[in-house]
């Protein structure tokens, strides 16, 4: 019975020694367990405020650059963008490479200024300031971007102004950034020191469909000519169909651009002054120079040659029309993983001429760029060409090796062999190009 | 008679069914990088079908541009870009494209930097002479998942702008982009966290983003300025500072050379990691989340050894 009363004595005892025990432990539990919940927290809290103050800093730097444009042009920030280009050479020519150094000259400086005029348009125009010839318009033009507001095809491109003829590649390259030093021999000879351009509306569509296929037509009157003379009057139509094939695999980039052209217009006057270096003709083969030789644009900007009674542009019409017809190819590649040294481009170039009294006559450029490393390019190009104001034939074999410190600078060392009416002419140029200001990328 | 109306309400029907069970039509979006590319179709799922115009492995200030993009722009209904100048490129692009839905301003264009916290904004005088530099700030974004969030949403943005009847899809799937993008980023902070403070020099600036996000320091470039080349002195100087601060690392994106980077490792001891910046730069990069968890995990490997070392 006592056992019985001590038993209930000491179970509540021992009870109540234990819930402490059992209390505190748990209580430990708990606190451990909302230990760990704090730790927790402050490393999530301690990731909030990094992330927070990388926040901040970047914010501060946001707002570095907003205070840079909100206290920068202000509405000069609608003035167009503009862009130069300087254009210097030197040339020394004759019989042999050593014969007469023409000296260096300054050959243009090229200004570019181009804005959107509203959502629809798009004007351009670059002018060439050249010494002791003072400003010529190169292009000047505007850009239709949006022809729906004429109700015409949205694949329809209008551009209305003076410029360059989409007869081919290379003459839609302002001179200071052609891939050579001077323009080749059958576009010297087919259309002028300069190049083809005009004063027009060119329409240009992209034909559907999900091959590149473009198509345009440019109604032009031109005077700076050798081919055409239509300052007024009948304008000269040139049309030109664009494709090309993608050939890319997983490693390059390699394309086919191919081009078809035909021009039609009102014959340009057979100018006998272009066959006449330093006072002799083309036939008498005694020539020491020739109207291409004098015709590149070193000696056109700078009259260097004196003596030479060169003119660019023919005074009169002459009898009938001319037609050209033209073929292109170009072929480039260009790796993917080590695009910014090696990549190639390799243009071909046919045109043939016919025209009332002359006959036909063709020219053949042949122009092949490798880039060698990330700043060198070397150059190689064979020309062949006639002339549709039946001057004579004219070839050459050209080598160029272009160093680009950086995107905006260019110099160049050139060699030209070439062979005009029956002469040696042999050529070295050196070229230095400038850009600065906005330099957007070419058309493609 | 009750017969041919009867019929003529079957036909009716049916041909109702058929259009219904039409699929819509895929929303065609071109874009820029292959970074683009990849977070469009997060977003856009089945209802997109995307083109990039150029792949991981290109440096993009060397694109050439090739007719066909011509083509894909001309057809696209929504057009995706990196912006600031990095693709200076694709103006000339949407110009030749005649597409005015997709022209800067449309519903259909999409700058994706819009709202990204930009790093390295010029706050002076801007000129050449820092080479070729770039006037909004540094472009390479899209390499910290925290901005990978804001290229979505502009991208999900303009989705819905261009297929206003989808929005609820492209909600949906924003929504759950963010939040993968929230688990990669807590992920690989995490990875990085012992490697706070590392210092490494690169090739270019590329990966200011990405540092900034994961805490280790670029020291100092290769190229002297940025389009500059390496050139002998400016390398002699990276040697010098790299042996002064004890720098083991180099970076390089894979279309850089490797012959200045290795040349530089030779002297120091230094590791050249090729890491890629860019969606498909280097196998086992096929989306945005394989391409920020490659390189975290290139660099984890990399900072390990030199700590194990």
């Amino acid at each position: 019975m006592t056992i019985r009363r001590l038993k209930m004595v000491i179970w509540p005892l021992m009870l109540s020694l234990a819930f402490p025990i059992w209390a505190q432990k748990n209580e430990g539990n708990n606190a451990h367990q909302e230990m760990r919940q704090l730790k927790e927290r402050i490393s999530r809290l301690e990731e909030q405020v990094a992330q927070l103050l990388s926040e901040l800093r970047e914010a501060r730097e946001r707002l570095a650059g907003l205070e840079r444009v909100s206290r920068g042009p202000g509405l000069q920030a609608l003035n167009p963008e503009i862009s130069v280009i300087l254009d210097a050479a030197g040339l020394s020519s004759g019989r042999s490479f050593l014969g007469r150094f023409s000296g260096f000259t300054f050959r243009e400086a090229e200004v570019g200024l181009t804005a959107d005029i509203d959502p629809f348009g798009r004007a351009e125009g670059f002018f060439a300031v050249v010494p002791e010839k003072g400003v010529e318009v190169e292009e000047a033009y505007i850009n239709l971007v949006d022809p729906r507001i004429f109700r015409l095809p949205k694949r329809l491109q209008v551009k209305a102004g003076y410029f360059k003829a989409n007869t081919d590649r290379l003459n839609l390259i302002h001179r200071p950034e052609q891939p050579m030093a001077d323009l080749p021999l059958l576009h010297q000879r087919f259309f002028g020191d300069h190049g083809f351009a005009g004063t027009g509306v060119r329409l240009q569509y992209l034909l559907p469909g999900r091959r590149f296929w473009e198509a345009s037509l440019d109604v032009l009157n031109t005077d700076h000519n050798r081919s055409f003379h239509t300052p007024t009057g009948r304008p000269v139509l040139l049309s030109r169909l664009r494709t090309s094939l993608d050939f890319s695999d997983d490693r390059s980039v390699k394309t086919w651009d191919i081009g078809l052209f035909y021009g039609t217009g009102r014959s340009a006057v057979i100018d006998d002054d272009h066959d006449h270096g330093n006072g002799n003709g083309n036939g008498n083969g005694n020539g020491n120079g020739n109207g291409d030789h004098n015709g590149n644009g070193h000696h056109n900007g700078n009259g260097h040659h004196n003596g030479h009674n060169h003119r660019q542009a023919n005074g009169q019409p002459a009898a009938g029309d001319t037609h050209i017809f033209g073929l292109e190819w170009t072929h480039r590649w260009r790796p993917f993983r080590q695009g910014l040294y090696r990549s190639l481009a390799w243009h071909n170039q046919i045109f043939f001429s016919q025209r009332k009294g002359s006959g036909t006559s063709k020219g053949f450029v042949s122009l092949l760029e490798y880039q060698l490393s990330r700043t060198l390019w070397g150059g190689l190009r064979y020309d062949w060409a006639g002339a549709p104001d039946r001057r004579g034939i004219a070839s050459g074999l050209s080598f160029a090796l272009t160093f680009f410190p950086s995107e905006f600078q260019r110099y160049r060392i050139q060699v030209n062999w070439q062979r005009i009416n029956r002469q040696p002419v042999r050529e070295i140029w050196l070229q230095g190009t400038w850009s600065i200001g906005v330099h957007r990328p070419h058309p493609f | 008679m009750r017969g041919l109306v009867s019929l003529l309400a079957f036909l009716s029907l049916l041909f109702c069914g058929l259009v219904i069970s039409q699929p819509a039509p895929k929303i065609r979006v071109v874009t820029t990088t292959a970074d683009l590319k990849s977070l469009t179709e997060i977003v856009g799922g089945d209802r997109v079908q995307v083109v990039a115009i150029m792949r991981g492995d290109q440096n993009p200030h060397t694109v050439q541009l090739r007719p066909s993009f011509v083509v894909e722009a001309s057809r696209a209904d929504l057009f995706v870009r990196i912006g600031l100048d990095l693709e200076l490129w694709a103006d000339q692009l949407l110009l030749s494209a005649r597409n005015p839905n997709i022209r800067r301003g449309a519903l259909g264009y999409v700058d994706a930097s819009v709202g990204v916290p930009l790093l390295e904004v010029p706050t002076g005088p801007i000129s050449r002479a820092e080479g070729e530099v770039h006037i909004f700030g540094n472009p390479h974004y899209w390499l910290d998942p925290a901005n990978a969030k804001i290229i979505v949403r502009n991208i999900a943005d303009g989705l819905r702008r261009v297929a206003p009847g989808q929005a609820a899809y492209f909600e949906k799937r924003e929504q759950e982009a963010v939040q993968e993008l929230d688990r990669l980023l807590k992920e690989t902070v995490k990875e990085m966290e012992p490697y706070r403070g590392t210092k490494v020099v690169a090739y270019h600036k590329t990966w200011s983003y990405l540092a900034n996000r994961y805490g280790f320091k670029v020291l100092a470039y290769l190229e002297p300025k940025p389009g500059i080349p390496p050139s002998g002195k400016h390398v002699a100087q990276v040697i010098r500072l790299m042996q002064a601060e004890g720098i083991r690392f180099i970076l390089k994106e894979p279309f850089y050379e490797s012959k200045t980077p290795d040349l530089i490792a030779r002297q120091t001891g230094a590791q050249v990691i090729e890491l890629p910046s860019s969606v498909g730069a280097l196998p086992g990069t096929d989306d945005y989340f394989q391409l920020i968890r490659r390189i975290i995990r290139t660099l984890v490997t990399a900072f390990a050894r030199e700590k194990v070392l």
